[in-house]
């Protein structure tokens, strides 16, 4: 049972980190380096959400 | 400098997206990709890990159990495949049992695929491909390639360090998903750890006699092409071991299960209760660090250049030569050595013997091929094929 919630929370951490990549994303307007990075980023956690690996 | 406008944005976005969708989509596919496994003659029930530990029901963890009946009552076997779906040799074996096996006395309990969330996960990061084919007399028999440990998706997050229930020992924390680590598990634990503890609750309410535990490893790993067993079971491997070198011509030297190395089936399951346990190894070429591309033609006909030039150097621990190491001698070994192991246990206890007929051994599998004992699902009726 604790170990359902704790997959649960970090299910949730990923969202919350989503998120703010995104956000930082959508404001980053100097560097095209830091948009390929939060996207590399962005990658593996999607996939975690997704369920797919 | 350029600056990183909406265009720029939206145009490597959408490259992301597409390296998403064709990478991604593969992983989906595979992780609901059915093997079909057809119910021998000699099937008389299918029953669900879970019966021995409800809280695995309706989870990933859980695993179909075939068992086979003899009329005469007497000793029972557990054999279990894909403890390591990455070794995949042990569940074709369970398979082929699973499919042409009839027991004349006692019982035997098959589970081919014991970490099933092992078996759903993959190693894209090593090149690994995602399915292997068997040719078969009807066509190809296509299965999933899994990971040593169930996935992530299934068992997350891992410890900074696995600390071994009930023994303490610290192991690596990637071995929580580990089905040869976990062994004897706690009810209560996580899924990995119950799915131990389920089969140990099979062994002890079934009584059963002899559990074998079917893996595969490098040619490079000293503890290859061998039978691990602990003390109580020594005399029984021993004798597998010598009747098989000398009737099938093959050699499966004994090693010794450590009583430091905790959580492994064949050191717990002696521990634990009163069942004699084996680890079977068959060398697999594919696993080694040093061979070509990974590819589906190297894991079936285990031939490597790499490997040959190893092998001329003395560096690996089995015979190599040009003839590679094929899954039809690796199944083949697994299913000589398991029957050979049953019958020792049944000469040295009669009242609690185990007799199987119409498994294929060593020489079968060489000559005619592993697929050849894979029966098409397509004309069965529907309650003889389990998907799993």
């Amino acid at each position: 049972m604790i170990a359902r919630i704790i997959m649960i929370a970090y299910y949730l951490i990923s969202v919350f980190f989503v998120l703010i990549t995104i956000k930082n994303l959508l404001k980053e307007r100097d560097s095209r380096d830091r948009v390929v990075l939060y996207l590399v980023t962005l990658i593996p956690f999607i996939l975690r959400l997704l369920r797919i690996k | 400098m350029k600056t990183a406008g909406t265009g720029f944005k939206l145009s490597v976005a959408a490259v992301f997206i597409i390296l998403l969708i064709t990478g991604g989509w593969p992983l989906r596919q595979h992780r609901h990709f059915p093997v079909e496994i057809v119910c021998g003659p000699g099937v008389t029930e299918i029953r669900n890990l879970s019966d021995y530990l409800p809280v695995l029901k309706g989870t990933v963890a859980d695993t179909p159990v075939f068992i086979l009946s003899g009329k005469e009552p007497g000793g029972s076997v557990l054999v279990m495949g894909n403890t390591h779906a990455n070794e995949p040799e042990g569940m074709l074996t369970v398979a082929i049992m699973v499919e042409n096996a009839v027991v004349e006395k006692g019982t035997v309990f098959l589970i081919p695929f014991f970490n099933r969330s092992a078996s759903l996960n993959t190693r894209p990061g090593e090149g690994y491909p995602l399915y292997f084919s068997v040719k078969t007399p009807w066509g190809q028999k296509r299965f999933r390639m899994g990971n040593r440990d169930a996935s992530p998706l299934d068992q997350w997050p891992d410890p900074d360090v696995y600390i071994h229930y009930p023994e303490k020992q610290m192991l690596s924390y990637l071995d929580i998903r580990n089905t040869n680590r976990t062994w004897p598990g706690r009810k209560n634990g996580l899924p990995m750890e119950q799915v131990t503890f389920a089969a140990m609750e099979l062994l002890r309410r079934e009584r059963v006699d002899l559990a074998i535990d079917l893996h595969g490893a490098e040619t490079m790993f000293p503890v290859t092409n061998c039978i691990v067993v602990p003390e109580k079971s020594m005399r029984i491997a021993t004798l597998a071991s010598l009747t098989v070198k000398s009737m099938e011509g093959f050699e499966n030297h004994l090693e010794s299960s450590p009583e430091k190395f905790r959580g492994l089936s064949h050191r717990e399951i002696g521990d634990y209760s009163d069942t004699l346990p084996f680890l079977l190894e068959s060398p697999i070429p594919f696993l080694d660090q040093p061979t070509g591309a990974k590819t589906e033609k190297l894991f079936l006909d285990g031939r490597d250049e790499f490997l040959l030039s190893l092998a001329r150097k003395k560096k690996l621990f089995v015979p190599y030569d040009e003839s590679g190491w094929s899954l039809d001698r690796r199944v083949g070994q697994h299913l000589s050595v398991s029957l050979e192991i049953i019958r020792q246990y049944s000469r040295k206890t009669p009242d609690r013997a185990i007799i199987i007929k119409n498994v294929p051994r060593y020489s079968d599998l060489v000559t005619n091929g592993t697929g050849t004992y894979f029966h098409n699902p397509a004309p069965v009726e529907k309650g003889k094929v389990v998907k799993i």
